[in-house]
């Protein structure tokens, strides 16, 4: 059933105050007004819903879906060429690619078109260069630059390469980390030689 | 932050822990960055202009709160400062604390200006048949609203320039139209968090109370109600997890967890200073330096139990706002509850809604995962 949701709670708004062409709605369970801008996609049932199986068998000669050969093959996936029924076929963008190229390509691949999730590094490596810095004021914390800035010169270093964010960005980030981390292990290192031999005194 | 990129032109947003928005040729990019002060890993979520349902914008009470955050340590500082300035010694000997309540001013000034000048906050959800979905980026009314427009004519473009007839929308019962799109229903009453939510409230006004009030018996009680009142109140949100949760709510319970933390801190210097204080009584009486232990630690406790106005001086101060703003997040939650409570009386959410997905939509087909090997594949007809 399409339903305007809530911007607050999510739960369906009063179908009445939306169609007498109110500008703000109130939600009847939480009390929050909401102002929504309604397509007409809301009322298109574009809900996906599993292609039918054909009613016949198909004929001889007529292609037939290469994961359900049941099926009959209506398109071929852009990406491996195979020929593919609606229900393995799935619209990205322009293109019309199989499920598990879909997959492949959203998990494995580096193509940006697909890509759905990425690590920052360079932010993380950032992170832990400044972590001793942040903390300063928590004092307790004095000591956390001695993990930090080790594991992050190997992150650092680990993934110099490594794609960053989809928004293409330099490596300033990952670099300042790395300057920031090499400090902090020089200062530890210079402060345990320094007692070592006795260069205080 | 990059204007455009390949196909995408940037709308909202940046490179934080919001993440960002852009407009792509057939459907809007929305990256959803996660973690916490810097953004460790982004999603991205591409919706197609043909497919967007609604846009659905609100005001928050946010911006009311967040200036009150700024302006209550500007009047503060500026108190204080005031204070110095007007004692009979003049501000020579607290010049460092003048300089800090100056400072001070003068950041939450400028945070102030800030904010103030960004306008007021708000919510942006877009719908589409299969999800509902925030749009972090946009949080301030003035760029959300000219973001909105943009989509909304891309979003015309795509589906058409026709008025949406509106007269068709279901009457709609909201504990009854939950369904399968993965939004969670509202919160049933819960009796854990009836009790909890109290038990707060009571815990804060007598943590509050500890500089006022002696007595060891009294401290105890204070600790264990407090632990009652947060293990139950965890337990109970732990049980509500699969409803949507008021948001004063939850606020109520991390804010009160924080803050039980700031309190074990506080509690530990005090912890510190009761022990400095029960050995120097010690070396002041030349008798308990032999017989460390028990004697001494249960010493410790019965001094923190004591310690008042005092032993604590203007430290005592910290003790009471800890526990007002236990009260406050008790009071916080208290709202949500009652709504929860008065719900269930009228019977519209007793019965919470099913889980399961309605049955007028027909069960998903899942596909093979691998291709069936009894036919063999059939040849490319080209």
């Amino acid at each position: 059933m399409a339903a305007v949701r809530c911007a607050f709670c999510n739960q369906p708004l009063p179908a009445d105050q939306l169609v007498s062409g109110a500008n703000t709605v109130r939600c009847r369970v939480c009390g929050g007004k909401t102002q929504p801008s309604i397509f007409p996609a809301l009322l298109a049932d574009s809900a996906p819903k599993p292609p039918t199986l054909p009613e016949e068998p198909l004929a001889e000669g007529e292609a037939a879906c290469f994961y359900s050969p049941a099926r009959r093959a209506t398109k071929s996936c852009h990406h491996c060429g195979v020929l593919i029924s609606d229900l393995w076929a799935a619209q990205w963008g322009q293109d019309t690619v199989c499920l598990k190229c879909l997959d492949h390509l959203r998990d494995k691949s580096k193509d940006t078109r697909f890509g759905s999730k990425r690590t920052l590094w360079d932010n993380m490596v950032l992170a832990l260069g400044l972590a001793p810095i942040i903390t300063l004021p928590l004092l307790v914390f004095y000591w956390i630059g001695i993990i930090t800035a080790p594991a992050a010169l190997i992150l650092g270093l680990w993934h110099w390469n490594s794609p960053r964010s989809l928004v293409p960005r330099g490596r300033w980030r990952l670099i300042t980390g790395l300057l920031l981390a090499f400090l902090q292990v020089a200062g530890v290192v210079t402060f345990i030689l320094s007692l070592w031999f006795g260069w205080l005194d | 932050m990059k204007k455009a990129f390949e196909d995408y032109r940037y709308l909202a947003g940046g490179s934080g822990v919001s993440g960002s928005l852009w407009e792509g040729p057939d459907h809007l990019l929305f990256i959803d960055a996660g973690g916490f002060l810097f953004a460790f890993s982004e999603t991205y979520k591409r919706i197609d202009y043909a497919k967007v349902q609604t846009i659905n914008l609100a005001r928050t009470s946010k911006f009311g709160w967040l200036a009150a955050a700024f302006v209550i340590p500007v009047l503060l500082a500026g108190l204080i400062f005031a204070s110095l300035l007007t004692r009979t010694g003049g501000i020579g000997d607290a010049a460092i604390g003048g300089g800090i309540c100056l400072a001070a001013m003068l950041l939450f000034g400028v945070l102030l200006i800030i904010h103030l000048a960004k306008g007021p906050t708000c919510v942006v959800k877009l719908q589409t048949a299969v999800q509902v979905v925030r749009l972090k980026p946009l949080k301030r009314l003035r760029g959300a609203q000219a973001v909105i427009a943009r989509i909304t004519e891309l979003c015309r473009l795509h589906q058409g320039q026709e008025a949406v007839p509106l007269e068709s929308l279901g009457q709609a019962r909201p504990a009854q139209a939950f369904d399968q799109r993965g939004i969670k229903a509202p919160m049933p009453r819960s009796k854990l968090l009836m009790i909890a939510v109290p038990l707060l409230l009571v815990a804060g006004a007598m943590f509050a109370g500890e500089p006022f009030v002696a007595g060891t018996a009294y401290t105890v009680v204070d600790l264990l109600v407090c632990l009652a009142a947060h293990i139950l109140m965890g337990i109970g949100l732990a049980r509500l997890s699969r409803y949507e949760l008021p948001g004063t709510l939850k606020t109520a319970f991390w804010g009160s967890v924080v803050n039980f933390f700031v309190i074990a801190i506080f509690a530990y210097g005090l912890l510190i200073a009761g022990s400095m204080m029960v050995a120097a009584e010690a070396v002041r009486s030349d008798s308990a330096v032999d017989d460390l232990g028990m004697k001494v630690n249960t010493g410790i406790f019965f001094w923190m139990a004591n310690a008042g106005f005092k032993e604590l001086s203007g430290f005592a101060w910290i003790f009471v706002g800890l526990g007002v703003l236990n009260v406050f997040f008790a009071l916080l939650g208290m709202p949500a509850l009652m709504q929860t409570l008065r719900q269930s009386k009228s019977g519209e959410s007793s019965a919470p809604p099913p889980l399961t997905p309605s049955s007028s939509a027909p069960p998903p087909i899942t596909p093979p995962v691998t291709p069936s090997t009894d036919v063999e594949p059939p040849a490319d007809p080209s």
